[in-house]
């Protein structure tokens, strides 16, 4: 159960309560797959450790902090995932 | 020393196999502070591998990290406590618990350190960005010792060397890890672990294998059968005159051979696989010349203080007792091979392990009916006033030539079951390593 | 023999089941050297050990015949001295005897060799439930799956290969004396 978040609400995720990523199970998902972020982010997963709730992916665009583009792998979580992209 | 054990007299209070209390305080006493085996480097083999083990009843995570370590860490997240790792054995980058998705990583792309915590959800939105994320890492055990193979961790990260703590009892752990033809380690634990659970008290079972040819008598049905490898009576093949060898002061003890420095002559064993005889005739040659006029030593069977059993030859295998309650232990066997051994060698071994130990076993079985009921039968408020008594050879040690540190009582004695609880008492009464490892605090101040 | 291809699957079906009920009926009656002679002299007996994975690693979930520890991996020499070593009165695990009861049921016949109406050769698959007690309070309940290769012989069945696979990881049985 995803109970509203005291002080949460600032956020646009918060704000619309479900995600997009509550249609995704990670477990579904293999390296290559582009996903949007809840930022505008898109980033492409590199590696999935089948958690259900992390990705580990490198940023192809970020609109709001462009020093994390590269190879570098970075850990998303699953509900800062609006969409495949 | 302590009220309970009389080591002196050969007497011991019946209260410290069944009375909850005490085996509280052995958890911290002995459990969080001992060297505990806690798995083998060949079911971690490639970098991510990881088993789950236990260290006394706290569940923990064995895992090879990319650059090739080993890491002990707690398998419990540091938020919230949920267990990060259900699974036995797996290949992972990542430990994250299904709670509240706090997840830690055990590979260095992604960590300085492995168990670091790598992943909070909300860490921007809901801890602002304030929570020390370096500070609330997976818990990494004190100290870690790898030794041929086996993995040994302790909670206390001022606890002495493992090769200290192991003393003179190396040698006969050596017999067990090293190769047939005498080289250093190079033997592998075969695929799968044995647990099973069994209503004792967990020394019950590590006094038995510290040396307890008494209790021969009890196996006699299957010494009827026999289950050996070159058939006949017996559960065995004939081996070289045991005796009681065990290392006061360190707890650990066996029954084996004292250290000689020639290979005694070549005596046939597995004779039911005319392959495997010649394998073990042809690495007796081998060990001749490997060994040379080194000392060495041979063994059946020994305890490792507290909990850490293991047979040498026939069968070759580690036993770990791990408490789960003042009487019930959860049993795990691991059986060793020579890791280069042809493919006939290792599948006979494993047929006379499989139908010798674990709960299967036609000798482990009689010895867990004895445990199982001595337990039972302890429990009472008439029986707890009594004692058990381990006066056989009383006042008999006598040192062992050319092994510093043991003492010997022939090939039947209750001399390492006494070793093995004054011991205790030591843990159970003295509070610091000064006085529990006296020799090693001994060579520090030399050193110095 | 029946024509109806239906009448000689139930036709076997049934043979299967009275095997089965035979089976379990002598070792609960502890007529184990009965019990070996239902077995073929190069019977393969096999309990693997069961391990928690994770989802998609199943081929990782039972310990492999052949190369790694298991419950029991075995032909008649061993079942033989087990049930020679049971015969000896001084086996203390199982003196006092246990008293078992074994269920068996789920019986699907999967494969009939050549055919069903002529069947020489038959792989099943069944579940057991294996009810222990001993002594006072000793008690153990086993449930898992067989899956059985049996074979006919001149006067029936015998049971060519069996696969148990118990549904514990970590065994809650003290050991494991008796047979499924």
């Amino acid at each position: 159960m995803h109970l509203p978040v005291p002080g949460a609400h600032t956020t646009a995720l918060a704000k619309r309560g479900a995600t997009m990523s509550d249609g995704i199970n990670l477990l579904q998902l293999e390296p290559g797959a582009r996903l949007r972020l809840a930022n505008g982010a898109i980033v492409e997963l590199v590696e999935n450790p089948r958690d259900g709730s992390w990705l580990l992916c490198r940023y192809l665009a970020d609109p709001t902090d462009p020093a994390v583009l590269g190879d570098e792998e970075h850990m998303i979580f699953v509900r800062d995932i609006t969409a495949l992209a | 020393m302590h009220p309970l054990v009389d080591a002196e007299n050969g007497t011991i209070s019946r209260e410290i196999f069944v009375n909850p209390d005490i085996y509280a305080e052995e958890q911290e006493r002995i459990f969080a502070r001992s060297w505990l085996f806690v798995g083998h480097e060949s079911l971690i083999a490639k970098p991510g591998d990881y088993i789950t083990s236990r260290m006394g009843e706290e569940s923990v995570v064995v895992t090879r990290g990319r650059q090739g370590g080993v890491h002990v860490l707690l398998n419990s997240c540091m938020h919230r406590g949920m267990k990060v790792c259900r699974y036995d054995q797996g290949n992972t980058r990542l430990f994250t618990c299904p709670y509240h998705g706090w997840s830690y990583g055990i590979d260095g792309k992604l960590v300085e350190r492995p168990g670091q915590l790598v992943g909070v959800p909300g860490f921007e939105q809901h801890y602002h960005g304030e929570l020390d994320r370096t500070a609330w890492g997976l818990r990494h055990v004190g100290r870690i010792a790898l030794y041929k193979g086996t993995i040994w961790a302790n909670w206390d990260a001022d606890a002495p060397d493992f090769l200290d703590w192991l003393g003179g009892m190396r040698a006969f752990l050596d017999f067990a890890l090293d190769h047939r033809d005498g080289s250093e380690g190079s033997s592998e634990a075969i695929g799968g672990i044995q647990k099973w659970r069994l209503n004792t008290n967990w020394k019950i079972v590590a006094e038995n294998f510290i040396g307890d040819l008494y209790h021969d008598i009890s196996h006699r049905s299957v010494d009827l059968v026999g289950i050996g490898p070159s058939g006949g009576k017996g559960r065995r093949d004939a081996q070289r005159p045991r005796m009681q060898i065990g290392f006061p002061g360190l707890g650990h003890g066996g029954l084996g051979e004292t250290p000689h420095n020639s290979e005694p002559d070549y005596a046939p064993a597995w004779a039911l696989y005319p392959e495997v005889e010649a394998y073990y005739r042809e690495l007796h040659e081998k060990r001749v010349r490997n060994l040379g006029d080194r000392p060495r030593v041979t063994m059946s069977v020994g305890t490792i203080f507290p909990n850490m059993s293991f047979h040498g030859r026939q069968p070759r295998t580690i036993l770990m007792a791990h408490p789960c309650g003042p009487t019930q232990t959860e049993m795990w066997r691991i059986y060793l091979v020579d890791a280069d051994a042809p493919e006939a060698v290792k599948d006979a071994a494993r047929h006379y392990y499989l139908r010798y130990s674990g709960p299967a076993g036609m000798t482990e079985q009689d010895d867990m009916e004895n445990w199982t009921y001595a337990t039972e039968a302890s429990k009472g408020v008439i029986a707890r006033r009594l004692h058990y008594n381990y006066q056989m050879g009383l006042g008999h040690a006598r040192p062992v030539p050319g092994l510093p540190g043991a003492v010997q009582n022939g090939p039947m004695a209750e001399e390492n079951q006494r070793i093995f609880y004054n011991r205790w008492a030591q843990f159970m009464t003295q509070a610091g390593w000064d006085g529990l490892m006296p020799t090693t605090a001994r060579a520090l101040e030399d050193a110095d | 023999m029946p024509t109806d291809p239906t009448l000689a699957a139930l036709l076997l079906e049934h043979e299967i089941r009275q095997f089965y009920f035979v089976e379990a009926d002598l070792l609960d009656e502890r007529r184990f050297a009965e019990w070996l002679d239902l077995l073929t002299d190069d019977v393969r007996y096999f309990a693997p050990i069961a391990r928690n994975i994770r989802r998609g690693e199943e081929a990782s979930e039972l310990t492999r015949e052949g190369f790694d520890a298991a419950w029991f991996d075995e032909g008649k020499v061993t079942l033989r001295q087990r049930v020679e070593q049971l015969a000896t009165g001084i086996h203390w695990a199982e003196e006092p005897q246990s008293r078992t009861s074994h269920l068996v049921t789920n019986i699907r016949v999967l494969e009939a060799l050549p055919e069903v109406a002529a069947a020489v050769e038959v792989r099943v698959r069944s579940r057991f439930l294996v009810y222990r007690n001993r002594l006072a309070d000793e008690t153990d309940i086993l449930v898992g799956k067989r899956s059985d290769t049996l074979v006919r012989v001149d006067a029936g069945w015998k049971l060519a290969r069996r696969e148990i696979q118990l549904d514990q990881s970590v065994l809650l049985a003290k050991n494991l004396t008796l047979f499924f």
